[in-house]
């Protein structure tokens, strides 16, 4: 018997008409559960005039409204129900964990998960590391703080699930992870993309090669880099490994993942999620080769489910068949930015996210960089601030260059601020590299 | 696999269900807390068998 390349071959391979069924067929079955079971939703369904027997078909599912994170929030800031408030769908003594939101927009969610909600956060992290090679014979190194925010928490259990040893590598500073790292001779390695250059960095500094080591595979979540070919490139080239992206959220789930034959690209686990990838405008699908935002109804979380959640991001969908065999529709080059960091330069809408791309393509430069906007009189300027690696001297071609990669990206001209390396602050987690300094009347 | 093979699979899945049903309850009964979680703990892997096995076999019509 060969090994299956897929978690579930069954699920992972169905047609896409018997995908939606299942879909519509799981979507039904969550809506009644949340009907009944949750008082937020029943109140939010009856506002809206939908009984969820009249849901009877994927398009039915838009005279939904959808859920927003404010609206969550507002739920949680009343002291009713503390800490969950009315989104709790099952008795307190059904709550096996406790995570919250980092917070970065506004105030925390607090999120709970039963026992089964527990073990299907691991089955989702397990269908795409299975998908990414990982095998029992991996030693996983996953260096992050354990504590409130999930980030890879249900990673370590979906490693010990499918039988990898798994090492974890919290409470120790950035070098001693690297010792540890060289010392077990990690085979797979689980952090964002910031701290796995953060981490090449302080590797350098220390004398060590990275390249040198055992890990052939990392995994990055917490935030879109991994999709970034320039980004994952130089990933790939400190770590001498190969770099796979994963999408997920404290309330959404671990839904999104790249596959060995397409690892710049994301597939959707739509046996175990509803991704609907909408026009912002018309709030219609969008088609396939057309970028749209994101809603997510995870299919089975009970504790604390989630209806018609936006995740606010934009990406670009397919439903062209993959290499690997996967039904699975994907959102081409990953996550393309948060529809809520888009922001006027000038007039012109401005992703921060699309700098990234142009500074780690630029081989001069170092890993960081930030982006500043502010106010001169009327007009908005936009500055780049970024590191020149060690022995590089600024030269009018240099400059040129990244002046016209930016305005290619952006249609902005901007300012430049090249700085000795080392300068500018460094992340361990989610890096903050966007500056507004503009105030809003 | 074919249908008839996760019908075999669903099968036994139904088996287990319904046997660590029937082991929580004793469990209760007699007052064994180890037993009792233990059941529990299967039950929630039992979910997850379900959402592999049955959910495709049963949610999809032929
Ligand atoms: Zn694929």
């Amino acid at each position: 018997m060969t090994e299956s390349l897929y978690w579930n071959p069954v699920l992972e391979s169905l047609s896409r008409a018997d995908l939606k069924k299942l879909q519509l067929a799981k979507f039904k079955r969550q809506l009644h559960r949340m009907y009944e079971q949750s008082a937020f939703y029943r109140e939010k369904l009856d506002q809206a005039g939908v009984h969820p027997d009249q849901i009877q078909t994927l398009a039915d599912i838009r005279r939904i409204p959808v859920t927003t994170k404010e609206e969550l929030q507002q739920l949680q800031s009343n002291s009713e129900n503390f800490p969950y408030g009315p989104c709790l769908a099952v008795p307190t003594d059904r709550v096996a964990t406790y995570h919250q939101t980092s917070g970065t927009t506004g105030k925390p969610i607090r999120q709970a998960d039963s026992r089964e909600d527990w073990e299907w956060w691991i089955e989702c992290w397990a269908t795409f590391l299975w998908a990414q090679g990982f095998r029992p014979n991996d030693r996983v190194f996953i260096p992050f703080s354990y504590g409130v925010f999930v980030a890879f928490w249900a990673g370590h259990y979906a490693c010990e699930k499918i039988g990898c040893e798994v090492v974890a590598g919290g409470g120790l500073s950035t070098q001693d992870r690297l010792l540890k790292l060289q010392e077990l001779e990690a085979t797979a390695v689980l952090c964002t993309p910031t701290y796995g250059l953060h981490m090449a960095e302080v590797a350098e500094d220390m004398g060590l090669k990275l390249a040198d080591f055992n890990v052939n595979k990392m995994v990055c979540a917490g935030e879109p880099g991994a999709s970034i070919p320039a980004t994952k490139n130089r990933l790939e080239n400190y770590w001498g490994a190969k770099v796979f992206d994963h999408a997920g959220a404290t309330e959404g789930g671990a839904w999104g993942f790249g596959c060995l034959k397409e690892p710049s690209d994301l597939h959707i686990n739509e046996a175990f999620f509803l991704v609907e990838i909408l026009d912002p405008d018309t709030g219609e699908p969008v088609d396939s080769g057309e970028e749209g935002e994101l809603i997510i109804t995870p299919l089975d979380r009970q504790a604390q489910p989630y209806l018609r959640f936006t995740l606010k991001d934009m990406a670009l969908f397919s439903d062209e068949p993959c290499e690997c065999g996967r039904t699975f529709a994907r959102l081409k080059g990953g996550v393309l930015g948060r529809r809520d960091d888009l922001t006027k330069v000038r007039g012109v809408l401005f992703s921060p996210t699309s700098v990234e791309a142009v500074v780690r393509a630029v081989d001069q430069l170092g890993d960081e960089f930030q982006v500043v906007v502010e106010k001169k009189g009327v007009l908005d300027e936009i500055t780049l601030k970024a590191e020149l690696k060690e022995n590089i001297q600024i030269t009018p071609e240099l400059e040129t260059h990244l002046l016209q990669e930016l305005r290619l990206t952006s249609g902005l001209r901007f300012n430049l601020e090249l700085v000795p390396l080392g300068t500018l602050p460094r992340f361990e987690v989610k890096a903050k590299r966007f500056q507004d300094l503009r105030t809003h009347a | 696999m074919n249908r008839n093979d996760l019908k075999a699979l669903d099968q036994e899945l139904m088996e287990i269900r319904e046997a660590t049903e029937r082991l929580k309850s004793l469990a209760i009964e007699h007052g064994m807390p180890a037993a009792e979680k233990n059941a529990e703990r299967i039950m929630a892997c039992v979910e997850m068998l379900s959402l592999h096995i049955s959910d495709p076999l049963k949610l999809i019509e032929e």
